[in-house]
């Protein structure tokens, strides 16, 4: 041992050409910058180490528990009224096995289950997890939210196939998902009831593409830089057939069909993404950007012309003596991922913020502000935008592995300009249908605190 | 369909223009955004509850891969970090957060320059990217000690003498 430490000695005293060593963030390549966008901690170093012709199956899992109070915009008509406080609890699940082949090929699977807890109607007992109308209901159903295999090289980088996410997802970055029950995208966001309530713009969160069939391909790092491609053929998420038995006679073909409702349906959407990871003078650096575009599901008659998605979107992570400065930004041909009807405008969203971890402890703030078509824009009476902004702050704390707090703040608004019919200045836009009249704005109050376990 | 048929072309051309960027390194399915991943630790250390691989090999049986006994972090890399800086004089030591901060150490082969480290255990599996290890060195110039640079080189030296003496450890105890 002796020889061990004479031999540091010795190392140490041979530094004269040495490169400088600047202060140390406390988000390093690897650990921060592991995943872009999430914050630091050794708990991320959390795949096994296997060798070739082992395998491991795991199941992590995680239950969340929430006391919410959600001032509404005030919410009263005749014939309801809404309380401000609720509490809410769930459970996902996430088996997942991995394995390496004899010949080093990396292969496995992962999946995640969860249960049906917001489903905005209630009126069948067993079926919902929200309250009933019809009194208290058992526990809701459980499904599959994602479940895709992987068969990766070390040279040639990773090949999913199945319901999971795409690099618009995987590589989001300047999100703050890590902050508090994950910023507006976060589960205290559903206490709000109505449907114009302000609506968290990034879709990266949400599982508008993640629950459905593709392969993706996700390069090994060069230098720092990644990147991944994605091909998504229709929006099954399971499924092989092609939605419908009869070409043209009934709904829910992918290519050709007579349904409205076909309208809001994507087809060859694909999606590509590049991200950068790095140490840049002692801060960490993660920047990704991508572009996701798709084609439409056709009608033969009836229903609102759509066009495809043309989403273009970029973030950033830049942490630094256990601070982090984030932002994001989206626009393009969607309305918070879903297709626009022909000629509405693009939306065009961004978001900003920072946070500092102390030990256990992190604290946060973001902001962000979207102007997008929304429900208003329907071409023929409304042509009207609708802008939405909010504010999201929270303190989370990691009490013991695996048991930790959270305690958030957020206010959020959503306006469109009254005198919206087409043509005409009366006011007909309600954006508040919770409220008597014709509302052009409506806005909310969010306070939460809650346990999060995971296994 | 044109934007996807474009987006294809680019997506296959892209691998081509970053493997021009030098060596590659495999991405681990924990570095993209993941639900599975999330910060603030597992109950069943960081894997979760692992079935499959037993044994003591960093894959863990049930109750995944700790090694770790009462410590927030790997024991043997704990082990190993305090044996590999315990030449310098000890500041401060945390077994749970995995963090060890020596005092300045001045060699006596080497007057008139000092060094001070600092040693993260990044989690509770004895991997090679399982430790870190920040150098700083001072020099002494005018009567006054000024902040030099050292190499990324002898933090590497460091850090493999730290994986040495953990890897030591582990034979030993599988051995007694």
């Amino acid at each position: 041992m002796r020889k061990i430490l004479l031999a540091s000695i010795a190392v140490l005293g041979a530094t004269s050409i040495a490169q400088a060593q600047t202060a140390k963030s406390t988000f390093d390549q690897g650990d921060a910058t592991k995943r872009a966008g999430v914050t630091a901690s050794p708990s991320l170093d959390t795949m096994p180490t296997l060798a070739p012709g082992q395998m491991a199956v795991r199941i992590n899992g995680k239950v969340a528990a929430y006391f919410a109070y959600t001032n509404q915009g005030q919410i009263s008509n005749s014939t309801g009224k809404i309380s401000n406080a609720n509490t809410y609890s769930y459970i996902r699940l996430y088996p997942s096995m991995d394995a390496v082949a004899a010949n080093g090929l990396r292969y496995g699977i992962a999946a995640e289950m969860r249960e049906d807890g917001n489903t905005p109607s209630q009126t069948s007992p067993g079926d919902q997890g929200n309250i009933s109308s019809t009194g208290v209901v058992a526990r809701n159903n459980t499904y599959w939210r994602r479940a895709y295999g992987y068969v990766a090289g070390d040279a040639w980088g990773t090949v999913r196939v199945g319901a999971g996410d795409s690099p618009y997802s995987l590589m989001a970055t300047g999100g703050m998902y890590e902050l508090g029950d994950a910023n507006f995208c976060g589960d205290t966001s559903t206490s709000v009831s109505h449907a114009n309530g302000a609506p968290y713009p990034f879709r990266s969160c949400a599982g508008n593409m993640y629950t459905t069939n593709k392969i993706v391909y996700l390069s090994p790092q060069f230098s720092g830089f990644d990147m991944g491609v994605a091909y998504e053929a229709n929006t099954s998420t399971g499924g092989m057939t092609s939605g419908c038995t009869t070409a043209g006679s009934v709904a829910g073909c992918d290519a050709l069909e007579t349904s409205s409702a076909a309208s809001t349906r994507r087809k060859n959407t694909a999606d590509i993404a590049v991200r950068y990871r790095g140490v840049m003078n002692g801060a960490s650096v993660a920047v990704a950007g991508g572009y996701l575009g798709s084609g439409k599901v056709n009608l033969t008659t009836g229903g609102s012309a759509r066009e495809g998605l043309g989403v273009w979107w970029g973030g950033a992570n830049v942490g630094f003596a256990g601070f982090t400065f984030q932002g994001a930004v989206e626009g393009g041909r969607e309305d918070r991922m879903a297709m626009l009807l022909d000629g509405a405008p693009s939306q065009l969203t961004w978001q900003l913020g920072t946070s500092y971890t102390a030990g256990p402890m992190q604290i946060g703030v973001s902001y962000f502000e979207a102007s997008r078509a929304g429900s208003l824009w329907n071409g023929t009476t409304y042509n009207v935008k609708r802008a939405d902004r909010g504010i999201y702050s929270a303190i989370n704390y990691g009490i013991a592995p695996g048991l930790g707090a959270m305690a958030m703040l957020a206010y959020s608004d959503s306006s469109s300009p009254n005198g919206a019919a087409a043509g005409s200045t009366a006011a007909a836009v309600d954006i508040n249908s919770y409220k008597s009249g014709n509302q052009n704005n409506t806005h909310q109050t969010m306070a939460s605190g809650g346990l999060f376990f995971r296994w | 369909m044109q934007t996807s048929t474009r987006l294809t072309m680019v997506s296959l051309l892209l691998p081509l223009v970053l493997a021009a960027c030098g060596p590659s390194r495999y991405v681990q399915e924990d570095e993209y955004n993941d639900s599975r991943y999330a910060r603030g630790g597992n109950l069943f250390g960081d894997t979760g509850l692992v079935f499959g691989v037993g044994g003591k090999d960093g894959t863990g049986g049930t109750g995944g891969t700790n090694d770790g006994g009462a410590l927030g972090v790997n024991a043997y890399l704990w082990r190993g970090a305090l044996d590999t800086l315990s030449f310098m004089p000890l500041a401060s030591a945390d077994p749970f957060g995995g963090v060890i901060i020596t005092d300045w150490y001045e060699p006596p082969t080497a007057a008139g320059e000092r060094f001070k480290a600092t040693a993260y255990i990044l989690g509770r599996q004895l991997r090679a990217d399982g430790v870190r290890v920040t150098i700083f060195r001072q020099i002494l110039q005018g009567g006054r000690w000024i902040d030099a640079p050292i190499s990324q080189a002898t933090i590497g030296e460091i850090e493999n003498k730290v994986l040495s003496r953990a890897r030591e450890l582990r034979v030993q105890t599988e051995r007694s």
